[in-house]
């Protein structure tokens, strides 16, 4: 084989692997291999296109590329088909042989070929190479001479050979690079998405981390919201089913939720479903809540609110928020659970303190529950303590720092006060009184006390206190709201009588008045129990009864005369002062 | 664009109770997707499949939006993960759904609502993802797991047909067979395998009937049509 000039393939392979595009480079090898064989007056070189299984020309010289590059060549089609069929270089030089060999072109590929050829139907002879790399034929490139069946030689062919192997390393070089190129492109979007998924997985994963830690350590509702604040960096709340805050954050921003908000159609369907939905407030359509339920044992508990703008929402974690809101149900339901417990066994140590007995089983869960037998104990009975009256309640205990049992019971709240056994007796009483003062001073509260004692075994005596006391106070229609056994002076002896002992009583002192009121619709009784009640006092009791001093006069006048008592004899006003604290005492109301 | 909350009583005759597989050839880099359903023309709703980006499936109560909205978003270059994360948090009736993602790197993502009727559920495979409900039993969707994943050697679309046919053989959907639909694409703006049958007594024998009687035409001159009326030329006959 002669090869072709070593300074023609130097300029051959700086061309091919000059930095150009593929369509240029395609075409600049055709060029090049045609001016390094002056024979040749045309040529084009094919690419096989593994998709369609054809043969497509990439470039040409001394065709019409417009039409030429419209051919498709099967394998096996034309002279370039042959090659690409045979991968074997042909060289014909003969027209007629020329002309056998495109019979079997398609009607189409013919057609492109006669009318994209500028110097004649055919040629009068042509070389053709197939471009074959590792095993496989990539292409073909066809020489065209249209004047001389002899012009191209078998030397023209073997220099297209050399030409075209290296022609083919460029072409295989170029789709490697591509490839390549490709495949970094797929890394990029591979890296990208990865990254993507990464800190999504990783801001779930640390917040998972932070949420584990809190729940360990037994931290609750507050710290899980302060932990999902620092993430979401949105104003978050907790709510009841009643819709009322358990908490919030950040602490200057009180939640607001809409009217009617659970009766929105989100909210019913998340009640519903017990699962998440985005509520877009109409007063502001471009602010959102994000509610979560917190759904415990397949029983709502509340609602987990994040408010969001429209824009942010999209961007919003929403498994943190429902991580949050099961971390939270796990939380309510401990403590419901612990609270419950706590209520059994509180219960059973309260109605065995109640039954007045003392072993050493009930001493040592009196111990465990901070109830030492030195310590003083008084019984408060209160009316059900619910929301925020027990909220005050358990805040004024809390700020005196008083111990206490608290047990529920069908129609009261029963709180065994517990003041340390160490104080001395004016610290104690001290101690007591603040207590007192604190639960008058607050309205919602409506209770009856017992008696300070010392021990547990007389904690049933201060129920009976209290009992009694509440027994007045429900008795007296509620003006009073706080009724402590220790103030009630004579009337402690009162119930302790029967009914109809005190009926009797009174009669025996003050029948007279009492019938006379009846029969004359006077107002004898009421101004007489006035008169005690002001302690004689002249000016208050006329104001109190809207009358004048004479008609005072007059009538304890009548009341001396008909009772036959003097007011200024002392055991007869006594009497009279008693009769008068018995009426109170049973028909005050 | 308007929010409808979903209500306790959606339209019954909407209830698009499929099972359906989609899935990318690990070999040829094409997405297809393939389901059956007791709904008529189910084709028309579901799946979305783009030649280059990935897929979505929806059924259940079913949403036929998520679909192209999908596809917008696998094309801005989302993982099937967060398409699926997005697609549910604009969606208020998300726990009707059941949706299913496969993106451009063959990674599956699946969603099955609470509120969807059992039997019901989704397998994630290598590179597939099957998803059903109100399904006969237990064992629809191992069947179609196993059809596909033995059926390796097939091209994507055969081995579609074969885990669609699986699932029917294994009870499907318990309701009966009405409607089927296979895609595959391969090249963008030029439809590929891309059958229905909207109501007939076997949808699946009769998708398997459409697919085979045409594939010398559609199938197997594909890449030969679309070169061709992309260069303007005519479409020689083979042979």
């Amino acid at each position: 084989m002669e090869h072709p000039p070593i300074h023609s393939l130097m300029r051959f392979m700086k061309t091919i692997m000059s930095p150009v595009h593929e369509e240029q480079m395609l075409q600049l090898i055709l060029q090049t291999a045609m001016d390094s064989i002056p024979a040749a007056e045309a040529g084009f070189l094919f690419l096989h296109d593994p998709l369609i299984n054809k043969l497509i020309i990439q470039a040409t010289v001394g065709y019409l590329p417009a039409v030429m590059t419209m051919t498709r060549l099967s394998s096996g089609e034309g002279i370039s088909g042959k090659v690409f069929a045979e991968r074997m270089p042909i060289r014909i030089n003969n027209p007629l042989d020329l002309q056998s060999a495109m019979d079997n072109m398609s009607a189409f590929n013919y057609k492109y070929y006669v009318e994209s050829s500028t110097q004649g139907e055919i040629p009068c002879c042509c070389i053709a190479v197939p471009l074959l790399s590792d095993g496989r034929c990539i292409g073909v490139v066809t020489l065209d001479n249209f004047t001389d069946a002899q012009a191209l030689t078998e030397h023209d062919l073997e220099s297209l050979q050399i030409y075209c192997d290296l022609a083919t390393m460029a072409i295989e070089h170029r789709r490697l690079f591509r490839q390549v190129q490709e495949q970094n492109h797929e890394l990029f979007l591979t890296h990208d998405a990865l990254r993507q998924e990464h800190e999504r997985l990783q801001v779930t994963m640390d917040f998972h981390n932070q949420i584990n830690n809190l729940a360990a350590k037994g931290y609750g509702t507050p710290e899980i919201l302060s932990a999902l604040y620092r993430n979401v960096k949105m104003p978050i709340a907790v709510f009841d089913l009643l819709l009322t805050p358990m908490g919030y954050l950040p602490a200057e921003v009180k939640p607001h939720l809409p009217d009617q908000f659970l009766q929105h159609p989100a909210m019913q369907w998340v009640q519903r479903s017990k699962k998440w939905q985005r509520i877009v407030l109409e007063e502001d359509a471009a602010q959102s809540i994000i509610v979560t339920p917190i759904v415990g044992t397949d029983r709502l508990l509340g609602y987990l609110c994040a408010w969001t703008g429209n824009q942010e929402f999209m961007s919003t974690n929403k498994m943190i928020f429902e991580y949050s809101a099961t971390v939270l149900a796990l939380d309510w339901v401990k403590k419901e659970a612990v609270q419950q417990s706590q209520m059994r066994a509180k219960d059973a140590f309260f109605e065995s303190i109640l039954s007045g007995e003392m072993n050493m089983s009930l001493q040592e869960q009196a111990r465990v529950l901070g109830f030492e037998q030195e310590d003083h104990y008084a019984v408060m009975l209160m009316q059900p303590l619910q929301g925020s009256a027990r909220h005050s309640f358990e805040s004024i205990m809390s700020q005196l720092h008083i111990h206490y049992l608290l047990v529920e019971r069908h129609h009261h709240t029963i709180i065994i006060v517990n003041i340390a056994g160490n104080l001395d007796k004016e610290e104690r009483q001290s101690q007591f009184q603040l207590l007192l003062r604190e639960l008058r001073r607050d309205r919602q509260l409506l209770s009856g006390i017992g008696r300070l004692y010392q021990g547990l075994d007389k904690v049933s005596r201060s129920y009976k206190d209290a009992e009694q006391c509440m027994q007045l106070l429900l008795k007296e229609g509620n003006q009073q709201r706080l009724i402590y056994f220790g103030d009630l002076g004579v009337i402690r002896f009162f119930m302790q009588q029967s009914y109809e002992e005190l009926e009797e009583y009174l009669n025996d002192v003050l029948e007279p008045i009492i019938q006379y009121d009846q029969q004359k619709k006077a107002n004898l009784m009421i101004t007489l129990v006035s008169f005690v009640k002001y302690d004689r006092n002249l000016k208050n009791t006329t104001q109190s009864l809207r009358i004048h001093h004479n008609t005072l006069y007059y009538r304890l006048g009548r009341i001396q005369e008909l009772l036959g008592y003097s007011f200024d004899h002392g055991d007869e006003w006594f009497n009279v002062r008693m009769a008068c604290q018995i009426y109170l005492y049973l028909y005050e109301d | 664009m308007p929010i409808f909350y979903p209500t306790d009583r959606p339209l019954a005759d909407f209830k698009c109770n499929t099972f359906a597989i989609i899935a990318r050839c690990p070999q040829t880099k094409r997405f297809g997707a393939a389901a059956a359903s007791k709904f008529p023309g189910v084709g028309a709703f579901s799946p979305c499949v783009d030649p280059e980006y990935g897929v979505v499936a929806t059924q259940g109560w079913m949403n036929p939006a998520l679909g192209p909205r999908g596809i917008e978003l696998l094309r801005q270059g989302l993982t099937a993960n967060k398409v699926l994360d997005d697609l549910l948090m604009e969606d208020p009736g998300r726990d009707l759904r059941q949706v299913a993602v496969i993106d451009r790197f063959g990674h599956c993502a699946a969603f099955t609502g609470s509120e969807n009727d059992d039997v019901k559920g989704h397998v994630i495979g290598d590179q597939f993802c099957l998803s059903g409900n109100l399904l006969a039993n237990e064992d629809v969707l191992p069947a179609m797991e196993r059809a596909f994943e033995r059926s390796a050697d097939l091209e994507l679309v055969e081995r579609l047909l074969a885990a669609l046919k699986a699932g029917s053989d294994a009870g499907g959907d318990r309701r009966g067979k009405q409607a089927s639909v296979l895609k595959v694409a391969a090249t963008p703006g030029f439809p590929y395998v891309d059958f229905r049958v909207d109501d007939h007594p076997e949808p699946i024998l009769e998708l398997e009937r459409i697919y085979y009687s045409n594939r010398s035409v559609l199938i197997e001159q594909y890449y030969d049509w679309v070169d061709t009326v992309m260069k303007g030329i005519p479409l020689e006959k083979k042979g």
